[in-house]
């Protein structure tokens, strides 16, 4: 039961979502957040972790609940659940990363906007969009904007806290590109991650990005170079990305550092071996 | 010609309910009047309460009254009165109720709980049961003098033993200085929950004329009822205890839980009737969970491998309060060597006080826990002499004639281990070796462990039964069985339908325990439902038999002894022509004339186990066990070198269980016991942080086995038959638990070549051991 009073907003579209957040914020209602498939927002509720004094809704936003196939471009709305791209599978990639998280049922209401954007530290639908280069549509106070989402996100999407994820637009060309995607859990398959790896390979260069192994998700160009680098041997590669590692390594209830290191090097392995770089 | 009823697959009868969602649990009762409940609970292990402030909770909205432990600073317990329902002074476990609340509505509770404020000051929290009985370890119970407890029970005040029970056979400090072979071991595993489906709770009233009524999902009604009689002093015909079927229990609702707590919530408002409800955090924490254990493992053998003596110091984990443990303990020392004809022995079970939540009953009752250590130990031994850990088991298996560790004889009615054990490494593929290299990743291996167990309980443990009849002939039998999933009333029916010779239509069974219409009954516990309350059905059928006889007698005009009854008639036996039907005499046999003689039959009959003694405090000999179910266990799993990950694929079991009642049944509770087993040495477990708080009170981070992680399983049984049981059938409610987790470990210790000492068997343990061992060598 989620035992504290709250107000709840329906939006029609981003606009009036965005004026709302801003109103409900500037009469010192600090607490106001968006709401969009609610598992993480309901179970914190429950447990008294967060606390809010209003919801505002934004499934009925329309270019929120897109999902489609264009040409050029797969355009995949904010409030679409994971089980629909999982279905769907424009971007078998994504569809990959995403199968681990939580279980089917949940899957159905977890949508990809919560998943980037939520408080957990796993956010592993993100881990696609970064090696994919992927553009994000945003609504701000000051209208629509794209941005390339290697450009917003570090740690965490920087967003303003009025800022809306509207779409997350993705460049057909990285949907067929080969790729690896190796998930490792401490044991039951319905668990967070201790590491998740991604990699593609484009332009004859592999695109890597990690969560789970550090206490936040992330792309790095430097360890980019490295793997990429063949002047190093496979085992000078594994050594020196395991040493540059932009934050070390953490260790908690699920897995300790030494543990998930032995599996980080067994995935870089397999990625070797999958993707054809290096000795 | 008699017609079979035991024996036989007949669908459980409160089945269609349950696959349908109509069977209604305590949370779907309604009640007029009532108030709802929330307890704040401990965020610290081990604290001294400095103040506790309710003002702001009791204004909150719809609030009656909110309580702290001032309201009853009383310790009770179940053998050992050492836990106030709400902490005083004190808190020593995580999740520990501090106050309580009282309110209109669930909302109004769960609101106004928040805002209670408690100061707290750390303490130093005693972290395993190993260093609870260091000299420096904190004294967690400093009036354990003052504590109440059965004589069975050994507390030693001044030190952090709630009990110790030692056993003593044989000559067991010699044995050691002989031996070809001695091992010897250190075994761990931590606390953990039941994870029962459904969360505990209570509905407590004290009507105007001061009779109490307590609903409750137990598993042992009478004890609450007693318990409550005792710890209040109200007197025992007052308290009338109501247990709805419960959705599983597996010891963890045994003893006296939220019961205490309800009544004096129900108390604090005048009576009127308060209803706690766990929610699933609570359930785990909060109320009572499974034991942990530490262990140090001796064992020798001889050159024939004949195991020679074994030495065996358990330090259970008892958590804050003694409840169950102390008992657990007890079991675990009358039961220490395992399945194994052993003649030398030194046993010192020691039930230890922790800043752990506390421990009550889990299903095989100390049992799963010695069992790991005790297979653990036989693979280790089994490399040590180099022989084949199965032959090993078959050359010790206990057998008829040999000795328990309490020294009482194993008799005409111990079952067949070795055919168990045959059996059993026959469905594993045991021939075909436990280890076998799949590719350069994978290896399948196999493990296998043995079980036993008989019932601590009291010694004077009994059951009733009542069998009325209905005017179609039809008989009620009014039993104190809880229904907790186990299927023991479907069992029961088919025995009342074999004695009576009677349709099992025409038997009916009541499903709720009320504890003033009931018979008395010990608990539903310790798998000797289906023996003890079996035992008193029959000798309800064989009373209402009789005095059928009698009436018929007089009608017919022929001794009683020339009748039968059978087919709902009672006829003579060599002339069944001549009958009367069974629905003309059983309320009351009436002439033409309309005279009427007899009067309703009524049958009355009772179980109590025979020739039980206590153990002798300082050599634990005597006779406390009242039946052993022996069997074999064995999995066979597929593992993964690269990141010592693991797919359960098989588990076998073979049971010798004297006679199968139900075959559907049986293989269901056995089945449901292994996978809890496996789940058990898997993946459960709690923990904790350095100061001693639960990491994972959550089903999110708790993991059970899920749907898709379940092997095959594969599971026989043999039928040496038990004299003194109902169609000659034993206990096998917990058995299938006991195995597993020494066959699941015993199986990863194979594939590794490495020993895992440990549970739960997460791979990162695993690797954890894989590089110690690689360091060693």
């Amino acid at each position: 039961m989620i035992n504290f009073d709250f107000d709840y907003y329906q939006a029609e579209n981003a606009k009036e979502a965005i004026y709302k957040y801003l109103e409900l914020s500037e009469k010192n209602e600090e607490n106001v957040l968006y709401y969009n498939g609610g598992t993480e927002i309901i179970t914190y509720a429950r447990k008294n972790k967060i606390e809010f004094s209003a919801l505002i809704d934004i499934q009925n936003i329309l270019e929120c609940s897109v999902l489609k196939n264009n040409q050029k471009q797969i355009i995949i709305g904010a409030s679409v659940s994971l089980n629909m791209i999982i279905e769907k599978n424009y971007f078998p990639l994504l569809s990959d990363s995403c199968k681990g998280i939580a279980d089917h049922t949940t899957r159905n209401q977890i949508t990809i906007g919560g998943n980037l954007t939520g408080k957990l530290p796993y956010k592993e639908a993100v881990l696609p969009l970064l090696v994919g280069d992927v553009e994000l549509k945003i609504m701000t106070q000051n209208g629509i904007k794209i941005k390339k989402i290697n450009q917003l996100f570090d740690k965490r999407l920087q967003l303003e806290p009025e800022d809306i994820l509207l779409q997350i637009i993705v460049d057909k060309n990285v949907i067929d590109l080969p790729y690896v995607q190796i998930r490792e859990v401490k044991q039951s398959e319905i668990d967070y991650p201790i590491m998740h790896l991604v990699a593609l390979k484009q332009n004859d260069k592999i695109k890597a990005s990690l969560s789970s192994l550090c206490a936040f998700p992330f792309r790095d160009k430097n360890l980019e170079t490295i793997i990429n680098d063949n002047k190093l041997t496979r085992r000078e590669k594994i050594e020196q990305i395991v040493n540059n590692l932009p934050v070390p390594i953490s260790s908690n209830y699920r897995g300790g550092k030494d543990y998930k290191e032995m599996l980080f090097r067994n995935s870089l392995n397999s990625c070797l071996d999958q993707l054809g770089s290096g000795i | 010609m008699t017609k079979s009823f035991v024996g036989k697959s007949i669908k459980r009868n409160d089945g269609l309910d349950k696959i349908s969602g109509n069977q209604k649990y305590l949370d779907d009762l309604k009640f007029g009047g009532l108030l709802y409940a929330s307890i704040l609970s401990s965020p610290h292990a081990h604290a001294e309460i400095l103040n506790i402030d309710i003002k702001e909770a009791e204004n909150s909205p719809g609030v009656k009254k909110v309580i702290t432990g001032d309201y009853h600073p009383h310790a009770m317990g179940l053998y050992l009165g050492d836990k106030p329902p709400l902490a005083v002074q004190k808190v020593r476990y995580y999740g520990e109720p501090v106050a309580a609340v009282i309110a209109k509505s669930k909302e109004n509770a769960e609101k106004a709980v928040q805002k209670i404020k408690v100061k707290y000051k750390k303490l130093n929290s005693v972290s395993s049961s190993r260093k609870s009985l260091k000299k420096e370890a904190p004294i967690l119970h400093k009036n354990l003098k003052d504590y109440t407890h059965i004589p069975d029970v050994l507390p030693q005040p001044n030190s952090n033993i709630a009990n110790l029970t030692k056993i003593r056979k044989g000559n067991y400090q010699k044995i050691a200085e002989e031996a070809k072979y001695v091992i010897n071991e250190k075994f761990k595993f931590p606390p953990g929950d039941h994870v029962a489906m459904e969360n505990r709770s209570a509905v407590a009233e004290i009507k105007a004329n001061g009779d109490v009524q307590i609903y409750s999902t137990t598993q042992a009604p009478f004890v609450v009822k007693e318990l409550l009689a005792f710890n209040f002093d109200i007197p025992t015909g007052k308290i009338n205890v109501i247990a709805p079927p419960i959705g599983g229990g597996f010891g963890g609702k045994a003893g006296l839980q939220l019961e205490a707590l309800a009544y004096i919530l129900s108390k604090s408002v005048g009576g009127k009737p308060v209803k706690i409800v766990n929610k699933r955090e609570d359930d785990m924490v909060s109320s009572p969970g499974h034991i942990g254990l530490e262990a140090d493992v001796t064992i020798t053998a001889d050159e024939r491998a004949n195991i020679t003596g074994m030495d065996l110091q358990y330090y259970f984990d008892a958590g804050a309060y003694a409840d169950y443990a102390v008992n657990v303990s007890r079991a675990a020392a009358i039961s220490a060597t395992g399945p194994y004809k052993v003649e030398n022995l030194k046993c010192d079970s020691y039930c230890l006080y922790t800043n752990h939540p506390f421990a009550t009953a889990y299903r095989g009752f100390g049992h799963i826990e010695l069992a790991y250590v005790i297979e653990r130990s036989m693979d280790i031994l089994a490399k040590k002499i180099d022989i084949d850990p199965v032959k090993l088991r078959l050359i010790n298996a206990i057998a008829k004639g040999d000795t328990t560790p309490t020294g009482s004889l194993m008799d005409n009615n111990t079952g067949d281990l070795k055919a168990c054990i045959n059996k059993t490494a026959e469905l594993i593929d045991w021939d075909q070796g436990s280890v076998v290299k799949v590719d350069n990743d994978k290896v399948i291996a196999r493990g296998t462990g043995l079980l036993w167990k008989s019932p601590a309980m009291p010694t004077n443990t009994d059951a009733g039964a009542i069998l009325t009849f209905n005017n179609d002939g039809s008989v009620n039998l009014h039993n104190s069985i809880v229904e907790i999933g186990q299927g023991t009333k479907t069992g029961l029916r088919q025995i009342v339908a074999e004695k009576l010779q009677m349709p099992l239509n025409k038997v009916h069974i009541t499903s709720e325990v009320n504890t003033k219409t009931g018979p008395h009954d010990w608990a539903t516990a310790a798998s000797r439902s289906l023996m003890m309350a079996g035992r008193a059905a029959i000798n309800a059928c064989e009373d209402a038999i009789q005095q059928l006889k009698n009436t018929a007698a007089r009608v017919l005009r022929c001794p009683v002894e020339d009748l039968t009854v059978a087919k709902q008639k009672v006829f003579i036996t060599d002339e069944p022509d001549i009958f009367i039907k069974v629905r003309d005499l059983c309320l009351g046999y009436v002439y033409e004339n309309g005279n009427a003689i007899g009067g309703q039959i009524i049958g009355r009959g009772n179980y109590i186990a025979r020739k039980l003694s206590s153990m002798d405090l300082k050599t634990g000999q005597g006779r406390p066990a009242l039946e052993w179910t022996l069997g074999a266990q064995a999995v066979e799993i597929e593992f993964n070198l690269r990141n010592y990950s693991y797919q359960i694929k098989k588990a076998a079991s073979t049971m010798d269980v004297g006679k199968v009642i139900n075959p559907d049944l049986a293989r269901g509770q056995v089945t449901g016991a292994m996978a809890m087993g496996l789940s058990f040495a898997r993946s459960e477990g709690f923990s904790f942080n350095s100061s001693d708080v639960v990491q994972n009170d959550t089903l999110r981070d708790y993991k059970i086995l899920r749907y898709g992680e379940h092997p095959n399983y594969y599971v026989e049984f043999i039928e040496t038959p038990q004299g003194d049981g109902p169609f000659k059938a034993r206990g096998l409610g917990e058995q299938g638990v006991i195995g597993m987790p020494g066959a699941l470990a015993n199986a990863i210790s194979n594939a590794v070549n490495q020993e895992i000492k440990e549970l739960p068997l997460i791979p990162e343990l695993i690797y954890k051991n894989v590089k110690k061992g690689d360091n060693n060598d």
